[in-house]
């Protein structure tokens, strides 16, 4: 097995492997698919999948429009919520996780082997162990369903300080030693120099922490009560039930215009910086 | 609600200030000098760089961490009219003599057995396929089969109750169509959790897909034509070069494979809640509903103690096995 430049392999070998790959990408696919069709047909309560076609038999952009009007307009409020929750923290935790980063990579104190450690052993943590002790506080500190719980535990923390790490370790020290030499001070240094050349590894960052922060539905769900504090996740987690095998009294079509929605944010970005997916998923993974 | 914001500040105060307070008067005293040096600034701006990820760690995390050790050794509960009190280790045992709870760690043990070894198989399988492909090509096939993987649970998990439906869902009538019985795929033990990891198996391998993808696609040309020139077959040169150079990727991908697996929690909240039967009770769900449903906070933080240890027991159990010496 040859390493796959192209060259080395038989047309008939690379044509066998196409469609081996386009074969699993269509069933890895196929619930989007269907997701979209059926965001724009017409479905009832029915569940009847004859009223389906290939394509959207009838278009049924007010499918959109009715899955705010299914939820008495909370949904504007889901949406708006969504986008701050998802922006607002985010990226305030990888301004904090870069300065830490940096630290770790760059600067010589003691202790720092130590911070390194104890953010390998977090990763071990299961989130539920800490989940109990954090939903009593959000009583304890009057923060349950308000914004307050929902925004300040993501400002900032160690689990994004690895991939900094990782990545300013790589970059060359001689610059930032030039720099320190000439007299600047140690934040101008990360500031002016570190983070220009740590953009690749910011927009990776950026990337996971919003997605991550987008897609979240159990910390959401766990702190928020009211209509108005729901994130688009809760929302829909209100809609579709939980708990439960299968709970429906709305039109699908409609549902399924809301989960199109909230898919749209993270596909959309996730196309525009795949490359950077891609990027962010391989250091600290791959040898090299 | 506000007095907590304080709480935070203090914490960064405290973690630029003190730590570097104390190292300084340390070295000082060692060293017997008066004066600051270039060391120690760097050492006071270290700390500062890394005071809010700490501060926050220590409140969000730390702290909780060791409150949920400490809860896991009580009795607190909400529902119970009694005083809450120490028990010591009364809760594990009480986890680890209940039945049921042997059972949700055999269902997760299920899942995870299921879905971990078939997903590393075939994500490296795909990423061996891609990299025959031209470099679009390439980029396309990683993005589509990454692509799944950034669509939140819950709207997964919709489309997945929409799918296999017990009426005519989409799987139902594929099924008609080739002249089979309709199925009550949620509703039927026996089909719950094997359609749970036939969808995982489908919709979770984009990370292995990539990572592997680099991995392979590092290693130097030179050991494929010298396993040519000595005639090894194309089994033989993928299990004398590309598996042993590629373990470290393997053991990544195990590692992080286990650790979500033994926490999956989304298919039972949002799709089957447990059942039938509780055939797809996972550990994770069963802390989550003795302490939401039950609140007996002492219990699940039990559970939950014991899930981490199970969690780091394999992990390092892991690291040990698939530990490799092969360099290139």
């Amino acid at each position: 097995m040859a390493r796959y430049k192209g060259k080395n392999v038989s047309t008939a070998g690379r044509a066998v492997s196409l469609s081996v790959l386009l074969f699993y990408t269509v069933f890895s696919l196929v619930s989007l698919y269907l997701m979209v069709v059926s965001s724009l047909t017409h479905l009832g309560t029915t569940f009847d999948v004859s009223d389906l076609d290939w394509l959207p038999r009838d278009w049924a952009w007010d499918n959109f429009s009715g899955f705010f009007t299914v939820t008495h307009d909370a949904a504007w409020l889901w949406f708006r919520n969504s986008v701050l929750i998802a922006l607002g923290p985010t990226l305030c935790n990888l301004l904090f996780s870069a300065m830490a980063g940096y630290a770790l990579a760059k600067l010589e104190f003691p202790g720092r082997v130590l911070i390194f450690w104890l953010i390998i052993a977090v990763m071990a943590v299961p989130a539920f162990v800490t989940l109990i002790p954090l939903y009593q506080m959000m009583f304890r500190f009057g923060w349950f369903d308000t914004f307050l719980a929902l925004i300040v535990p993501r400002m900032a923390g160690i689990g994004g300080v690895f991939l900094f790490k990782q990545f300013m370790t790589t970059l060359p020290s001689d610059l930032p030693e030039a720099a320190r030499i000439d007299g600047a001070s140690e934040w101008s240094i990360f500031w002016r120099i570190i983070l220009p050349m740590a953009r690749p590894v910011l927009a990776v960052m950026f990337l996971l922490d919003f997605v991550a922060a987008w897609n979240d539905y159990f910390w959401p769900y766990l702190v928020t009560n009211s209509k108005e504090m729901m994130t688009v996740q809760v929302g829909l987690i209100s809609l579709v039930g939980v708990d439960q095998g299968f709970v429906m009294q709305l039109d699908y079509g409609v549902i399924m215009a809301g989960a199109a929605m909230a898919s749209i944010p993270v596909i959309a970005l996730f196309i525009a910086l795949q490359r950077f997916f891609v990027r962010g998923l391989t250091i600290g993974a791959v040898k090299g | 609600m506000i007095r907590p914001l304080w709480y935070l500040v203090g914490l960064v105060a405290f973690w630029a200030v003190v730590p570097f307070a104390v190292l300084l008067v340390a070295d000082l005293a060692r060293t017997k000098r008066r004066t600051l040096s270039l060391r120690h600034k760097q050492w006071f701006w270290a700390y500062l760089f890394v005071a809010a990820s700490l501060a926050w760690s220590s409140l969000f995390l730390f702290y909780p961490l060791g409150q949920a050790v400490l809860q896991s050794l009580t009795d607190f509960s909400l529902t119970s009219a009694t005083a809450t009190e120490w028990v010591g280790l009364r809760n594990y045992k009480d986890t680890l003599s209940d039945p049921f709870w042997w059972r949700t760690l055999l269902v997760t043990l299920v899942f995870v057995g299921g879905t971990l070894p078939v997903g590393i198989l075939t994500s490296m399988f795909l990423a061996v396929q891609i990299l025959k492909q031209p470099r679009p090509l390439q980029t396309f096939f990683k993005g589509a089969l990454y692509l799944p993987g950034v669509i939140s649970p819950v709207v997964g998990a919709a489309v997945m109750k929409w799918i296999f439906h017990s009426g005519d869902g989409f799987a139902n009538a594929v099924l008609q169509e080739m002249g089979f019985q309709s199925r009550n795929w949620f509703g039927d033990p026996a089909l719950a959790m094997p359609v749970l990891i036939a969808m995982t198996w489908l919709s979770a391998n984009g990370v292995g897909v990539i990572v592997y993808t680099a991995a392979i696609g590092n290693i130097p040309q030179t050991y494929y034509d010298v396993a040519r020139i000595d005639g090894a077959s194309a089994w033989r040169t993928f299990f004398s070069v590309t598996w042993p150079l590629v373990k470290p990727t393997t053991i990544f991908v195990t590692v992080t494979g286990l650790i979500a697996g033994f926490q999956v929690f989304a298919p039972a909240l949002l799709i089957t809640g447990g059942g039938p039967l509780h055939t797809t009770y996972f550990l994770n769900y069963h802390i989550y509903r003795t302490f939401y449903y039950q609140n007996e906070f002492g219990a699940a933080s039990a559970m939950a103690v014991v899930l981490m240890g199970i969690i780091v027991f394999v992990s390092v159990v892991n690291y040990r096995w698939l530990a490799t010496d092969v360099e290139y």
